[in-house]
């Protein structure tokens, strides 16, 4: 009796449960600190001394937040917020309306649904880079895909990427070839986790398929669709490659986003300071936005429980 | 209110009939249920009634209108699910006015039959709240709320009952009652639960392998079941079937183990006849047959039925009611005597001549003599 209860003893598990999570989430929670904690807080340090990156011999001097005084009173910066605030209400709002109008008519099951979605996922898939270089072909005003097909059908050429307007509606087509099917994809799968005897319900309630999807598919659907367009909004905020590969920021730096003007503050003027202040307060206006919708997000869920 | 005629009803699956060939009337303002062990079709059936089915062949009338192809909307059928589908966006009065809301009823109208369902289902404080918080119980009457408020042509309800606890089980199925009672909406209520059926319904449709094996008022169910399955699933505990066959020794019946492909085998065990029970056997002039007695008609030491003698195996007491058990050739068969017997005392379990039920050995059809 005695030696089983040893035996018993010794069998004992050596480590927690706990001890042997953290262990390992260690070697992850090491490689975040490297990628993003460094980051941020030297970010945050530069943020507030005037000093260049390319200049090492020039010692860095603390200037505590003048370079937020700066920046804030540029005229040219707040053109840049416009711009970019136009953007991105444009091209989230026409990908969502032509998602959800798409995921409508793929809730279903159907041949070739598999391919479908797989093929959808490929923009999505290629660099930005390549994608904006792609579609500056299609809009090239003197032999583009685009102008082919607006004088085919008999209007007059465009002057797609030398005017800020064009451009802007340039990009936003190309954004949108490149990400509505990821909305699509949240949205038919939302769609999708609404229980089938709920839709039953509301079939023999005698509800139209259009007042089930609105007043049912829609609302049941607005958590994963809110999560989309939180993804969508703060990736669409800091777009830059497109612009830098499509329009270049012209004509003139009218259609310079916010991260492209800090793209060229930090790597073309090597203003270190200052591109590390922009970028703090691109990272509060994100964040700010972030907490805005996840506690609407958990409103809306706290009140269906 | 609407009469539901079903005619050769059919629903097959890729390779399962599920439905095959099923006939049936319901009167106007009147509740059956369909009832039967799971996978008999009786769900199939009402979603094919409730037009989320199509079926593959047959038709479904209402009040003598050929419904079989029209949308579940255009019928005009209300139907409560088993597992509760309220809609968890919307407040419980929401819920409510939804199929108003849906088929365009006036706002004024809406209110009245919100105000007739708070009342009706005493839902008053629950109005603004939410469903998803509910008890089960008070879902379940959301439900039958939603269901009912336009004032369907039929009502159907699908194991409305099975999620919820006995007692709250116990309170739905009274305001059921009363509520059908009270709208006279002809309906249909599916279960496999027996007590359930016999408690509820004015007719009980008995269902199995898609087939209708029984259509009869609760009462007939039980006093006369068509054939074996009938009379093992409709009453608790379930009836005792005894295998039976002619010997030619001294006692003319021997009761056999279940297993008909051993007769004769030692088990054995004689069958006093009453002369009634006899008469009744020799009529049917069969060797072989099942003879079926509810526990409920198996005491001990009655005079005039008939009797075979056992060993008591188990003996307890449930409740008000004593039971006994004992075994055949390794079959249980279970009493219910006026008193209780010693464990391991041999007795003569005496069973009531008039619910003896007398069933084909290999068809289980009922012989009626």
């Amino acid at each position: 009796m005695a030696d089983t209860q040893t035996t018993t003893r010794s069998l004992r598990k050596p480590i927690g449960d706990r001890t042997l999570c953290t262990l390992f989430l260690l070697p992850s929670l090491g490689i975040l600190a490297m990628m993003v904690a460094y980051p941020f807080v030297s970010l945050l340090i530069n943020s507030t001394y005037r000093f260049s990156a390319l200049r090492n011999n020039v010692e860095p001097v603390f200037v505590g937040t003048d370079n937020f005084d700066f920046l804030l009173s540029d005229p040219d910066l707040w053109d840049r917020f416009v711009f970019t605030g136009q953007f991105v209400v444009v091209t989230v709002t026409v990908q969502f309306i032509l998602a959800i109008a798409v995921a409508y008519y793929l809730q279903r099951d159907f041949k070739g649904r598999d391919l479908l979605f797989t093929i959808l996922m490929i923009p999505m898939m290629l660099s930005p880079i390549v994608i904006g270089f792609l579609w500056r072909y299609i809009f090239n005003s003197e032999w583009g895909l685009m102008n082919f097909f607006v004088t085919q059908l008999g209007f007059s050429a465009i002057d797609w990427l030398g005017v800020t307007d064009n451009a802007l509606v340039a990009v936003v087509i190309a954004d949108t070839w490149m990400w509505t099917p990821f909305v699509i994809l949240l949205a038919v799968a939302a769609f999708r986790g609404i229980p089938v005897s709920i839709q039953e319900a509301a079939t023999i309630d005698g509800a139209s398929p259009f007042f089930r999807f609105t007043r049912l598919t829609l609302p049941m659907s607005a958590p994963i669709l809110g999560i989309a367009f939180l993804l969508r909004l703060i990736d669409s905020f800091k777009q830059y490659d497109l612009f830098f590969a499509l329009t270049g920021g012209a004509p003139g730096s009218t259609t310079e986003t916010v991260s492209f003007y800090l793209a060229k503050v930090a790597f073309s003027y090597f203003y270190t300071g200052e591109a590390s202040a922009l970028a703090v307060i691109q990272l509060v206006i994100i964040i700010g936005l972030s907490l805005i919708f996840v506690r609407l997000l958990t409103r809306i869920g706290r009140q269906r429980q | 209110m609407t009469v539901l005629s079903i005619q050769d009803l059919s629903v097959e699956f890729d390779d399962v009939v599920a439905v095959n060939k099923l006939s049936l009337h319901v009167a106007s303002g009147e509740l059956v249920v369909f009832l039967g062990p799971s996978g008999c079709g009786k769900t199939t059936l009402l979603r094919c009634v409730a037009g989320l089915q199509q079926p593959t062949g047959g038709q479904i009338l209402f009040d003598d209108e050929d419904v079989t192809n029209l949308s579940p909307a255009d019928r005009n059928v209300a139907m409560v699910f088993q597992f509760v589908s309220l809609y968890p966006h919307l407040s419980v009065a929401d819920n409510i006015a939804f199929p108003l809301r849906a088929r365009g009823v006036s706002k004024s109208e809406i209110k009245a039959s919100l105000d007739w369902a708070a009342q009706f289902f005493k839902l008053g404080d629950l109005m603004r709240r939410r469903p998803n918080r509910l008890p089960p119980g008070d879902k379940q009457k959301v439900a039958l709320a939603r269901a009912v408020v336009r004032k369907p042509s039929l009502l159907l309800l699908d194991e409305p009952l099975s999620a919820l606890d006995e007692q709250f089980r116990e309170d739905m199925r009274w305001e059921l009652g009363k509520l059908q009672a009270e709208l006279g909406i002809t309906t249909v209520y599916v279960t496999h639960d027996q007590r359930e059926a016999m408690s509820l319904a004015d007719r009980i449709v008995l269902m199995r392998d898609g087939k209708l094996i029984q259509n009869a008022g609760p009462a007939e169910m039980y006093a006369h079941p068509v054939d074996r399955f009938a009379a093992y699933f409709i009453g608790s505990p379930p009836m005792n079937f005894l295998s039976v066959h002619r010997s030619g020794g001294s006692s003319p019946w021997l009761v056999d183990a279940e297993a008909a492909d051993r007769p004769g085998e030692g088990t054995a065990v004689p069958l006093a006849a009453s002369p009634g029970l006899a008469a009744r056997l020799n009529k049917i002039g069969r060797d072989r047959f099942t003879l079926g007695v509810r526990p409920q008609h198996l005491g001990i030491d009655g005079d005039g039925g008939s009797r075979i003698q056992v060993q008591v195996v188990n003996a307890f007491t449930v409740g008000h009611d004593h039971q006994f058990d004992f075994s055949v050739g390794g079959t249980l068969y279970s009493g219910m005597p006026a008193a209780l017997p010693q464990i391991g005392a041999r007795i003569d379990a005496v069973m009531t001549d008039d619910h003896v039920h007398l069933f084909d050995a290999d068809t289980g059809d009922r012989f009626d003599v």
